[in-house]
């Protein structure tokens, strides 16, 4: 592309001295012979190999830097001049310090070489490559720790647990001198046992969620959430739930993980239809957003954020069971996937749970939520 | 009468151990275990029990070392050798197994789990 309007007369060569790259003309004494290669002009650049730049002016480049000849630059501008093409050299490391070389034809034998020292952004590339190493090794000693840690939780909380549970439970049994109101006491204190065991159960699976190694599939989790409402209703003859599912929800997405997100959600959408007259479920797909909506008890939209937080309950125990422990790993599974989830609901009248296990580019243009 | 050798750190689990078989009416020959280092010199001499039950987590000589050398020891090899587990160690489980334990048995916290334990137990001592 031609240069684009005018410029005061000589100063075409003065630009050329302030541009942060080395110019150098150059001429083939010999067009068939790429060591003919003869230094006629340089701009002021200096070059930082130490090469003092004026002084090959006039002189062939292989005399004065033997070494070139071993490389393929000389060939490389002379294939520049034979074709009439520019050419962009491979990556040229000389003296300890990184170069990009474009040639560029001129007229006749004549040929440019515009240099550019590459030295101080490849070694802060190299930097980062070696923070991105540190950082995942930290991670992966990190991953480790936690399953030290979680192994540790899970054999030594439980070992006072089984006392605790064993030791009341005999004594619940064989009625040393207890009355009615001792016994129920023991009851209470095995119940609390048993619960403490249940959230360590919990806790555990929590963090098994961040140490599993992910491997995407194709899932279909259509398929996925009529193995689990089958389930369900053998589980519970008694319940009539109205279950809407399309044929087919293709993701591709880690099945283990897919369904222990399906399974808690719609679980939950179960769960919370119990006292509905006409319990339904409805499950549909549209652009890549999976959402489950059904009638039930919902919840107040003011406090949707601790719908999230492990532990972290909106109904109690006495209402409906469970450890709020299922949609902060359901959260945990969708980031792990780069995926996006949100609820939304008002109390009496239902929840909505929609969801995507891809990053939103994957899915076209139109993504909701 | 059949001969468990129990290996178990915590004291509590023993004594469950203990407090179950008892009330279960199951007469076995219970010989305890505080350690790995305590387990190999019970298993030094005769005679062998007919189970084994090894925990995994042990100070000084840990279960999977126990089992290593149960195994690579000519008199000892063919022992029943079942492990203890606190549920949700898969790791541990894998470990165990390819070092050749027979079988598995959970730790009980709730209820009525014990039940299980004992008709295991009655079974692997199989006479």
């Amino acid at each position: 592309m031609p240069a684009i309007g005018t410029l005061p007369p000589n100063t075409a060569l003065r630009l050329l001295d302030e541009v942060h790259e080395h110019v150098i003309v150059y001429r083939f004494d010999d067009p068939e012979d790429a060591l003919s290669l003869r230094v006629m002009w340089a701009n002021r650049e200096v070059s930082p190999s130490g090469v003092d730049v004026p002084s090959l002016i006039g002189r062939r480049l292989v005399e004065v830097l033997p070494d070139l000849a071993e490389t393929t630059v000389p060939y490389a501008y002379l294939a520049c001049v034979q074709n009439q093409e520019r050419i962009e050299l491979p990556e040229l490391h000389y003296q300890g310090r990184v170069f990009l070389v474009t040639a560029v034809p001129l007229e006749g034998s004549w040929v440019a070489g515009l240099i550019r020292d590459i030295t101080a952004s490849r070694s802060t590339e190299e930097h980062m490559q070696a923070r991105v190493t540190q950082a995942t090794e930290e991670l992966r000693r990190t991953n480790a720790e936690l399953e030290a840690f979680a192994s540790s939780v899970s054999h030594d909380l439980r070992a006072p647990l089984r006392a605790l549970s064993g030791f009341s439970q005999y004594l619940a049994e064989t009625q040393h001198g207890l009355d009615d109101e001792g016994r129920y006491l023991m009851t209470r204190i095995q119940g609390g046992a048993t619960r403490m065991n249940a959230l360590i159960d919990a806790l555990l699976r929590l963090s098994r969620i961040q140490r599993h190694e992910m491997a995407r599939r194709s899932v279909d989790l259509a398929a996925q959430m009529r193995e689990l409402i089958a389930a369900l209703e053998e589980q519970e003859p008694e319940r009539t739930v109205r279950v809407d599912l399309p044929e087919s929800i293709r993701v591709e997405a880690d099945p283990e993980l897919s369904r222990i997100v399906v399974t808690n959600l719609l679980r939950n959408a179960w769960k919370f239809t119990r006292g509905t007259p006409r319990a339904r479920i409805n499950v549909t797909l549209k652009d890549g957003l999976v959402r489950i909506k059904d009638n039930g008890v919902g919840f107040d939209p003011e406090y949707a954020e601790q719908l999230w937080k492990p532990f972290a309950r909106l109904h109690s125990d006495d209402t409906f069971d469970g450890l709020g422990i299922g949609l902060a790993i359901v959260l945990r599974i969708v980031r792990r996937h780069g995926g996006h989830i949100e609820a939304s609901g008002a109390p009496g009248r239902g929840a909505t749970f929609a969801f995507r296990l891809n990053p939103e580019s994957q899915d076209g243009a139109n993504p909701a939520g | 009468m059949a001969r468990i050798l129990l290996v178990e750190d915590n004291e509590d689990d023993r004594a469950l151990f203990r407090m179950v078989l008892s009330r279960h009416g199951v007469e076995v020959d219970l010989v305890e275990a505080r350690d790995g280092v305590e387990a190999l010199e019970i298993l030094a001499k005769d005679p062998l029990p007919a189970l084994v039950l090894l925990d995994l987590h042990m100070p000084r000589l840990d279960g999977f070392a126990v089992l290593k050398k149960i195994r690579a020891d000519e008199r000892l090899a063919g022992l029943n050798v079942m492990i203890l587990t606190s549920s949700d160690e898969n790791a541990d489980m894998r470990r165990a197994r390819a070092r050749g334990a027979n079988g598995f048995l959970s730790k009980p916290t709730g209820f009525g789990g014990w039940d299980e334990v004992i008709v295991r137990i009655a079974r692997n001592c199989g006479d």
